[in-house]
């Protein structure tokens, strides 16, 4: 990438960044402040032991991965809810980029913390990676489904239907929830499930930009 | 340049445009028609938005879908331009330059000279949430023409404009009026009588003609009459009223008919034409 088209790049994900007002900061305050924060009190209380562990585990995967449909459904309002929005789809009408954008910035800002918490816990790579799949997971859900209903509040709530079903039907035996637990995560349980949910993300990603071609299309 | 040819647009079961044709040169036109006649469809399709049942649209002898080429000469507003509310004017200028694949070099420089035009220079740092409707509206206008487009597209661009805003607009078009083709879509007439070189008349989504503002008032000229409201019972025949208006304490009434009136006609106007052209649509297409 040449040096102009970096600069543009930059440019570009500033004004997306600007667009969403103070609101964007939201996710920062939860996986920069908060959860360290619980990290470092539980640790002072407790020492480096499994409570300080669970409480990364725990707060991550309740709130870090969802958090990526923080920037995307607002970054998605305009070219689907708002009045006249077929102005965004003369000249681009593709949005997967956009979206990509979001989560890529996403997963490099939310993997700083990561890097922290991988030199107190040697197997927190692990859970890393279960955390990153999640996002992608959630950022496909969210492109494909704000297309799919061409509504975002009926993608946002479907999206959270989702979420909880995952932490309160956990009795329901199914592979397309995702897991919540304070159990280590071990690579065969990275390959048994989530390898699906990785897959799922890859097919909704898919979908979403099928659905996305057909919005205010000629063809 | 553009050449519609029978296009036909439905929405489930309802055609909303019926086998449109018509040639469109580097010029202006004003597109008349009701509410829900097919304007917005038809600019829509124009755009390139809309998928068409039928029949197709060539911009220089080539099927404009799918070409980005003829979507990046385009300038469009929306009937509704709300614009990003959270950025200030010009980075929301830079967001459909970006979109408009506009290099970073000529952005800035293209972002001051289409903020002139609208008179919005000195907004420039402003957040878009904080302006008022008439300034959105020609931040709208900014970034159609942002680019230098060939084909101007403007959805009722005076729609819930005051007066001024509107002569402000009048002004600018008046300013773009230069080997360029524009549609402004509107049910204002006042808008198109000084604006525009051809009229674009469409009912219940079939075009009823392109017709020049004088083939328009000589469509309706001898058929309008002016009437005090005491000698309506006197008109003959079929007529239609086009406005009422008080003049010192009677009341007027204009009226639109075919047959001939013992009254005195008055001269016709634009709306007047556009008006019989409506009522004579079903008779016209028999013709």
């Amino acid at each position: 990438m040449d040096k102009s088209k970096c600069f543009k790049y930059g440019k570009r994900m500033i004004i997306r960044k600007r667009e969403q007002g103070k609101l964007f900061y939201v996710p920062f305050l939860f996986n920069y402040i908060l959860i360290p924060l619980l990290f470092f009190l539980t640790y002072r209380k407790y020492g480096m032991g499994d409570q300080a562990r669970n409480i990364i585990v725990s707060f991550s995967q309740y709130f870090t991965s969802i958090l990526v449909c923080w920037w995307i459904f607002p970054a998605l309002i305009k070219y689907i809810d708002t009045e006249g929005n077929e102005i965004f789809y003369i000249q681009k009408r593709m949005k997967w980029k956009e979206v990509f954008n979001f989560f890529l910035f996403y997963v490099f800002s939310n993997t700083m913390p990561f890097i922290i918490y991988c030199w107190f816990f040697h197997d927190m790579w692990l859970e890393w990676i279960r955390i990153f799949i999640e996002i992608m997971l959630f950022a496909s859900m969210s492109y494909c489904l704000a297309f799919v209903f061409n509504h975002i509040a009926f993608a946002i709530a479907a999206v959270m239907t989702y979420a909880f079903s995952s932490v309160f039907f956990t009795e329901l035996k199914t592979s397309i929830w995702i897991y919540y637990g304070m159990n280590t995560m071990t690579l065969e349980s990275l390959k048994s499930k989530y390898l699906i949910l990785f897959g799922s993300a890859i097919v909704l990603f898919f979908i979403g930009i099928v659905v996305n071609g057909k919005k205010e299309s000629y063809k | 340049m553009l050449e519609v040819n029978h296009i036909t647009k439905s929405f489930r079961r309802k055609k909303v445009l019926e086998n449109i044709s018509c040639r469109l040169e580097a010029k202006t036109y004003g597109l008349l028609g009701s509410n829900g006649a097919g304007k917005t469809t038809f600019l829509r399709c124009i755009a390139g938005l809309y998928a068409l049942d039928q029949g197709d649209i060539l911009w220089k002898g080539t099927s404009i879908s799918g070409s980005k080429e003829y979507t990046s000469k385009i300038g469009y507003l929306p009937q509704k331009f709300e614009g990003l509310k959270e950025l200030t004017v010009k980075e929301c200028l830079e967001f459909f330059g970006d979109m408009k694949e506009m290099e970073n070099s000529e952005l800035e420089k293209e972002i001051t000279r289409v903020l002139a035009m609208v008179n919005l220079e000195e907004f420039f740092n402003r957040r878009v949430k904080t302006l008022s409707g008439g300034m959105i509206r020609r931040l709208g206008i900014a970034q159609a023409i942002m680019n230098y487009p060939e084909i101007l597209i403007f959805d009722e661009p005076t729609a819930g404009l005051d007066p001024e805003e509107r002569l402000r607009f009048k002004n600018l078009v008046m300013h773009l009026q230069s080997k360029k083709l524009i549609i402004i879509s509107t049910h204002i007439v006042d808008d198109i009588e000084v604006l525009c070189d051809e009229i674009i008349v469409l009912d219940s989504g079939r075009l009823l003609g392109v017709f020049t503002p004088e083939m328009l008032i000589k469509k309706a000229r001898g058929k309008v009459y002016e009437v005090d409201e005491s000698e309506l019972l006197n008109i003959k025949g079929d007529y239609k009223v086009i406005k009422e208006y008080r003049v010192d304490q009677s009341v007027k009434i204009r009226i639109l008919t075919e047959e001939v009136q013992n009254f005195e006609t008055i001269e016709p106007t634009i709306e007047d034409g556009y008006l019989w052209i409506k009522a004579n649509a079903l008779s016209m297409e028999k013709g």
